[in-house]
């Protein structure tokens, strides 16, 4: 039997043994020692009200999070749609642009969902550059097919009245996992509905684009639930939710992504087989710092949005 | 390129293969289309896609559930494709 208490204190609230790390504890004169537990309390709740004041974001100042065209990287969250049927536009899952930026194509990389089209895209931009793929969820043929049996949705559109296949408390692991390939098409960057590849995409193996686009350096400012340049387009109805937003810097594997996936169930990403290329770790258990060890910058949760209750 | 609205029944009848963008109001009575086309059956005409792109967030209780409008990128950004 493992520990349960040291001198009537649950192990569980215990950080330190002098000065020692329980984390760092293999065992204690023979004793195994309980894993560190994981907690899974509270997502985002993005306001469908917008702006700045409304937002969930950072604004990086320091290099975090400044990946080049040319670069290799995964971005992987957990959500939960609140927006209607009747959205009939686009709402931002994920956006990112330069640092005091209002310019959409300013060091651009966002993952959106277009639902009067029922289209989750992934695209970057600089300037009047920028590539593109997209996968559609409604039509079980050619390029299509794979994302259609991966999401689950069926005919209707993705919604809050229609989440398709999901994991734990109704949340779908949405990845993107780019290759150091300036595309957005299937080969280079994939994207997964939960632990599944939405296959090739509209544009195929190659994506689609214009130009040549050229990221610099420049830091970001990231969005969660709006775009980064109006903050705007944060769905209707009923607020999003996010959670476990997870920033890597290496095109994760397929296998690497199931292992993320956890069979639904979120776990702790510093304990992933990849861990060492976890670039920013967002758990959101009611706070909005980075928890990857690199001491990334933390979200700001404005105006309405909020954390809130699993 | 041109830039028009038009009900739901003649977006029917359009020739889908010259459409660059086309998206229907949230009641699905009428089309936002931009097409290579000359159509004269229409609803409303614009000069051009900042004029249309107005037009969406002055009258986005028609056209968006939230109540913004459509962006001018998205008339180069999301293609049609028939059927889909």
């Amino acid at each position: 039997m493992g520990i349960v208490k040291v001198n009537n204190i649950p192990w569980a609230n215990i950080s330190k043994v002098n000065g020692i790390l329980t984390a760092d504890f293999a065992n204690i004169m023979g004793e195994s020692v309980p894993e560190a537990s994981f907690a899974d309390d509270y997502s985002v709740a993005k306001s469908i009200t917008t702006g700045t004041g409304q937002a969930v974001r950072i604004a990086d100042s320091d290099g975090h999070f400044n990946f080049l065209h040319n670069q290799a990287y995964t971005i992987s969250f957990w959500i939960k749609p609140g927006w209607s049927a009747n959205l009939n536009t686009n709402i931002h899952l994920f956006s990112s642009t330069t640092v005091g930026s209002t310019s959409s194509t300013a060091n651009m990389i966002r993952i959106y969902y277009h639902e009067s089209h029922n289209r989750l895209y992934f695209q970057y931009k600089s300037g009047s550059t920028n590539k593109t793929n997209f996968y559609l969820f409604h039509s079980n043929s050619g390029n299509h097919a794979a994302a259609y049996a991966a999401a689950g949705l069926g005919a209707s559109y993705w919604s809050a009245a229609n989440r398709g296949n999901v994991g734990d408390n109704d949340f779908t692991m949405i990845t993107v996992a780019k290759s150091t390939t300036n595309s957005a098409g299937a080969s280079y960057a994939k994207v997964y509905w939960n632990g599944t590849w939405l296959g090739n995409g509209h544009y195929g193996a190659n994506g689609t684009g214009t130009g040549t686009p050229i990221l610099t350096s420049d830091d970001r400012q990231i969005a969660l639930g709006s775009n980064t340049w109006t903050y705007t387009k944060s769905g209707d109805s009923t607020e999003t939710q996010f959670n476990d937003l997870t920033i890597w810097n290496k095109q994760l594997s397929a296998t690497e992504i199931s292992e993320l996936y956890n069979s639904g169930t979120r776990l702790d990403a510093t304990g992933h087989s990849a861990a060492s290329n976890l670039q920013l770790y967002y758990k959101f258990e009611n706070d909005g710092t980075d928890s990857s060890g690199n001491s990334g910058p933390a979200f700001t949760l404005s105006g309405n949005s909020n954390f809130e209750s699993l | 390129m041109k830039y028009y609205i038009t009900t739901t029944e003649v977006f029917e009848t359009l020739n889908k293969d010259n459409i660059q963008y086309a998206v229907y109001s949230i009641d699905k009575s009428k089309y936002i289309v931009i097409t290579s086309d000359t159509l004269d059956d229409v609803l409303f005409a614009f000069n051009d896609a900042s004029s249309l792109s107005i037009y969406t967030f002055d009258n986005a209780v028609d056209w968006v559930g939230d109540n913004t409008g459509i962006e001018e990128s998205e008339f180069d950004e999301i293609e049609y494709i028939e059927g889909l």
